[in-house]
């Protein structure tokens, strides 16, 4: 039997492979029997700084989803923008205080695509190097996040 | 041990011009009440009847707009008065109508906030069709089941105070007559529990009792210094919320528990006690005795020998300088010309002597505070019990029975008092009024110690069988009565001295 979760990330996944299969394809690890941990891949907008360059979305959901937010991080090579850290980690407020049940895998997919066009240059965070020592392998949840812009 | 009839009317001048100004008495009377929870949300509920019906609008709005306000009542009203349209947008009881300008929107009578039941389709939160689904104003519509997951969520989070509609960005407040229908039972119970908390943290007239699991709360509208007497037995300052410290002011209670947490007094005894190696900086402490130091290897250190005192190598050093305990060169440093060196000392001298201040001060702050403590956790209930023996076994009668407890609270509240003069004396400067402080701090101690003697005094002779005579007794009742007034006052007068200045 399916948990509320996994029923509504499958009509999500449907929703994604019929509207989204070019621009932001889903891969899910075979192993992952529950479809708990999908990879999502999308390419930087036609005009921003980080056009044409394709990056990879890791998403943790939890049976609490989509109550609860689930856990998105870079995957891979992730794009040099002052709310990214090398490790990974996002910090889009949505993701945090501002989720919302409402929102789902694409609306992520979008915001985030959008956070990166909005960016002039590519820069590190400032406290990349302290704040991804001190991370460790903690869920990007655990931490008290400043949403210093509305952008991010 | 001093006679007690000499010191219910001390030497101190009583200032006669005291009735011009602010009677401190007064100021002290009761003027508190201590609220259990539901009373809090009792009041709560009849302030939100209150505005619901002052502002023509729903209970549930009525409360959204309070909590919104933050209980800011005054404020609430005035921002009514001036823009009620855009009051509801803030506070999330109405959508923004399409083209909505703040300025157009003055005076504007506006309906209520009410749900909407969905039609067939799909609810947002889980995909599913589902015919039975809540909506708010905006029309956002979810499923039962989806609802209560939801707002089970926010009470988890604590945010349930102040929830939004589940859509993203949708500003439209969740009514209370809404979640009860959600949450039943201890989660009822929880939401009501976290509004209360909301109101109490929100209202400078209201404070938790500081006790731990203590859940009683004092209503007190005069704000200011003052000790709370809660059910619970605790005794605490409302304006700090530390236990009551008089004569102490809140800042000097607020330093001196800095300066009791280990920290930071480890940093005046490293100051005092520690000097480092002069090869490689290594922190390294002196336990007394020789000037010989070795910067030892066991921990991290060098291996470097030197002299305590003028920090030069030990090699240098021979009975011509001094020997092992005391050194020439020191002496030359410090009649010489090099400054730094003797800036670095008498910053040890200083900090050594402060430190020996602290000590002093805080070991009698500690002894009264274990005593105090010993006395209200044993004394106390002990006494309870000598009481009803007396009364069961002799039949006094409790009322004549009630001094002895009386008197051993008196004992507990001396103590509290002593305790925190000693925090006040740290802090006082010398001079007349630190002498005089001294001399009554000193008769009150005294006082305390001999009372503390009658109430230790064991009460078996009067709990015999074969003793008829209750003359003993009676005696015993008005020494210790006597003692008890005397001291109280006492005790009183000091207190007011000190906070109007002894030498004033
Ligand atoms: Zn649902
Ligand atoms: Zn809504
Ligand atoms: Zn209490
Ligand atoms: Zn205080």
């Amino acid at each position: 039997m399916l948990s509320r979760a996994q029923k509504r990330l499958q009509r999500e996944f449907e929703e994604m492979t019929r509207h989204y299969q070019d621009t932001f394809p889903v891969e899910i690890p075979e192993n992952d029997t529950n479809r708990m941990t999908w990879y999502v891949s999308f390419i930087g907008a036609e005009g921003s700084i980080f056009a044409g360059e394709r990056y990879t979305l890791e998403f943790r959901f939890s049976d609490n989803y989509p109550i609860e937010a689930p856990d998105v991080i870079f995957r891979g090579a992730y794009p040099h923008h002052e709310h990214v850290y090398s490790n990974g980690y996002i910090c889009l407020s949505i993701l945090y205080d501002d989720w919302s049940p409402s929102m789902k895998v694409s609306s992520v997919v979008m915001s985030i695509q959008s956070m990166l066009s909005s960016a002039t240059r590519k820069s590190r965070p400032a406290n990349d190097a302290s704040f991804v020592s001190y991370a460790g392998g903690r869920s990007p949840k655990t931490f008290n996040w400043i949403f210093e812009d509305e952008k991010c | 041990m001093s006679e007690p009839s000499e010191s219910s009317d001390w030497d101190m001048e009583v200032d006669d011009e005291s009735e011009d100004l602010p009677e401190p008495a007064l100021i002290r009377q009761k003027s508190y009440t201590i609220l259990h929870l539901s009373e809090i949300e009792q009041r709560v509920n009849e302030i939100a009847s209150e505005y619901s019906e002052l502002l023509g609008i729903s209970k549930d709005e009525a409360l959204i707009l309070l909590t919104h306000y933050h209980w800011k009542l005054h404020k609430l009203q005035d921002s009514w008065l001036d823009n009620e349209m855009r009051v509801r947008i803030e506070a999330g009881i109405l959508l923004p109508p399409a083209g909505y300008e703040v300025a157009k929107s003055r005076g504007k009578k506006l309906g209520s906030i009410k749900l909407v039941r969905g039609t067939e389709g799909c609810c947002q939160i889980c995909y599913e069709n589902k015919l039975d689904r809540d909506a708010l104003q905006c029309g956002h519509s979810y499923c039962k089941s989806c609802w209560r997951q939801y707002l089970e969520n926010l009470l988890y989070e604590r945010t349930i105070a102040g929830g939004k509609c589940p859509m993203h960005s949708c500003p439209l407040k969740v009514p209370e007559s809404m979640i009860l229908g959600y949450l039943q039972g201890e989660k009822a119970e929880n939401y009501k529990r976290l509004k209360c908390e909301e109101f109490i943290n929100q209202n400078q007239a209201y404070r938790w009792c500081p006790a731990p699991g203590c859940s009683y709360v004092v209503e007190y509208e005069n704000l200011g210094v003052h000790g709370i007497s809660c059910k619970c037995g605790y005794f605490f300052c409302f304006a700090c919320g530390e236990e009551a410290h008089r004569p102490v002011s809140c800042n000097l209670v607020k330093s001196w528990i800095v300066k009791n947490s280990a920290e930071s007094e480890n940093i005046t005894w490293i100051i005092a006690n520690t000097k480092q190696c002069p090869k490689c900086r290594n922190p390294i402490e002196k336990n007394q005795g020789c000037n010989h130091m070795t910067c030892r290897r066991e921990v991290n250190g060098c291996g470097h020998e030197f002299c305590w005192l003028c920090l030069g190598p030990w090699t240098d050093h021979n009975s011509a300088t001094g020997g092992f305990y005391k050194c020439n060169k020191y002496d030359e440093l410090m009649s010489g010309t090099n400054n730094a060196f003797k800036q670095e000392e008498s910053k040890r001298e200083k900090a050594k002597t402060e430190l020996d201040k602290y000590i002093w001060y805080f070991e009698r702050y500690n002894n009264h505070h274990k005593a105090q403590k010993i006395a209200s956790e044993k004394q106390v209930p002990a006494m309870e019990e000598k009481m009803q023996e007396l009364h069961d076994f002799k039949q006094y009668p409790i009322g004549e029975l009630e001094f002895l407890k009386q008197a051993a609270e008196q004992v507990i509240k001396c103590r509290r008092v002593l305790k925190w003069t000693y925090c006040f004396g740290y802090y006082l400067k010398s001079g007349a009024e630190k002498d005089l402080f001294e001399h009554l701090q000193e008769k009150l101690e005294e006082n305390t110690e001999h009372l503390h003697e009658l109430v230790e005094k064991p009460l078996d002779e009067f709990m015999s069988a074969d003793v008829i005579d209750r003359s003993p007794f009676y005696q015993h009742k008005s020494e210790l009565t006597n003692y008890f007034q005397v001291t109280k006052t006492f005790m009183e007068h000091l207190l007011d001295g000190i906070e109007n200045g002894l030498t004033a």
